[in-house]
């Protein structure tokens, strides 16, 4: 897995792309106000997930600590990317009041990954709860940053719960496939909580509709 | 033919109870055409408790008299894994029997609360490095009406295997109805007997195949009666050539 990012092609323009990602974020950081960022979207299949890792990854080449917490609770991926099992994870640590440290998976050299473990019945009450946000306190010292993958904004209330206590939000959209009006009123959602987006990765963008950049890099 | 279902080691669940029973089915597996027999003996169901020292003792008890009687026939040991909705890490974790000791594991669920957590099941036990076998999977009526768990259960490759009894009307009419649906879109891995004894839970392989190669040819029927199962004995890796699964996440990232 790791070899497809780094080794296998790191030049490609997508990688480039989400470089430039991690850079922007990077200089709007240079304070170092944001240390959590979440990644959402409106609706599901919009991307969220791939470019969570994706983002995790090329920031680890700013030789940074990451932390990748699948906080999607109704639907988590996070470990069948990584070929994790999910057996065990968050919400064994909250269950159980455990250290977290025994429950990480390094994927990466710098990336560390937290899984959902067993989906409890209650997702909204964990999202919610008081030893979440403690626990987060607390890994976040050890990290230089912290992203949250989570579920759809206009599926759950998961999303907006999770966005008043992380620092950034970054919005996946898909091209062509999400409707404006959609996109508007999961930005107004999250707004009416203070929430502070950072940005939009817009996904899937066919490439006769990208610039020239991409072209000149493709060619090799 | 080979058989990867069967409840013939006596005295270790509700299959066979005797060491002559066990003979008498050994026998009629031989006579039908079978040249290798699993037997695996129910794991973590109900009441049977796994005393690994009476399965082996007469495991090898029934392999010394095979021999002894010049039966045609390789005999080997695994399990039919019983897969709590709830606790099937620990399962996995304590290990079982696998299929004639490959990474081939036989899986079975409750029949009338079937897990809704299926697929993530099928993944646990794939990210532990065992591919999983659905044992008569023309029992989970949730498959049938969930088709989309169905392909979910496929997307983490999972292997169905059907029983020879439901393709033949032996069963209720909802099985012999999916099993043939299973059939008809060739999601059908591996048929077997399931054998339990000589009166109620019989052996119907050979009815079965010829069915099977009536109804959807004899290169599929030789396929799910003999070759697939070979893979399995033979610990190598295929992939059911007739469903394509979906593209993984991982071919998105870059």
């Amino acid at each position: 897995m790791e070899k497809y990012l780094i080794s296998d092609n790191p030049s490609s323009p997508i990688a480039e792309a989400y470089r430039k990602i991690a850079t922007n974020i990077e200089f709007s950081n240079i304070d170092n106000v944001i240390k959590t960022i979440m990644v959402t979207s409106a609706k599901q299949d919009e991307g969220k997930t791939t470019t969570i890792c994706n983002l995790a990854m090329v920031m680890t080449e700013h030789k940074k600590k990451i932390l990748l917490i699948d906080l999607d609770l109704r639907k988590p991926v996070i470990h069948k990317i990584f070929k994790l099992p999910n057996t065990k994870g968050l919400t064994d640590i909250l269950i159980n009041k455990d250290s977290y440290e025994p429950y990480l998976n390094n994927v990466y050299p710098g990336l560390d990954v937290l899984t959902t473990g067993i989906i409890p019945a209650n997702p909204a009450e964990i999202i919610n709860s008081k030893s979440l946000k403690e626990l987060i306190k607390e890994m976040s010292q050890n990290y230089d940053y912290i992203f949250f993958d989570t579920p759809p904004v206009m599926l759950v209330s998961d999303p907006i719960t999770i966005s008043t206590y992380a620092d950034a939000v970054i919005m996946a959209i898909e091209h062509g496939k999400t409707e404006k009006d959609l996109v508007k009123k999961a930005v107004e959602s999250l707004k009416q909580v203070n929430a502070n987006i950072i940005g939009a990765v817009m996904n899937n963008i066919p490439v006769s509709k990208q610039s020239n950049y991409y072209y000149y890099s493709s060619y090799e | 033919m080979i058989d990867i279902h069967s409840h013939i080691l006596f005295g270790v669940d509700d299959g066979a109870e005797t060491f002559e029973e066990s003979m008498d089915l050994i026998k009629e597996e031989v006579e039908k055409g079978v040249s290798h027999i699993i037997f695996t003996p129910h794991f973590n169901k109900r009441n049977y408790h796994q005393d690994k020292d009476k399965i082996s003792a007469n495991f090898h008890a029934l392999k010394e008299a095979a021999q002894k009687e010049n039966l045609n026939v390789e005999l080997y040991l695994g399990n039919e894994v019983y897969m709590d909705f709830n606790n099937y890490a620990s399962i996995i974790e304590n290990g079982f029997n696998t299929l004639a000791g490959s990474m081939y594991v036989l899986v079975e669920f409750n029949e009338i609360i079937p897990p809704e957590n299926m697929p993530e099941i099928c993944y646990e036990i794939n990210v532990s490095g065992y591919i999983t076998i659905i044992a008569h999977a023309e029992r989970y009526e949730i498959l049938y009406e969930n088709r989309q768990m169905l392909r979910n259960v496929l997307n983490e490759g999972a292997h169905l295997q059907v029983n020879a009894s439901s393709i033949l009307h032996k069963e209720n009419k909802e099985r012999n109805k999916f099993a043939h649906f299973l059939l008809k879109n060739k999601l059908v891995s591996f048929i077997a007997s399931d054998v339990h004894n000589t009166t109620s839970r019989k052996f119907y392989l050979d009815e079965a195949y010829k069915e099977v190669s009536k109804k959807y040819g004899k290169n599929y029927a030789d396929e799910i009666f003999k070759l697939n199962q070979l893979n399995v004995i033979n610990k190598t890796k295929f992939e059911s050539s007739n469903y394509q699964p979906k593209r993984s996440i991982l071919s998105k990232l870059f």
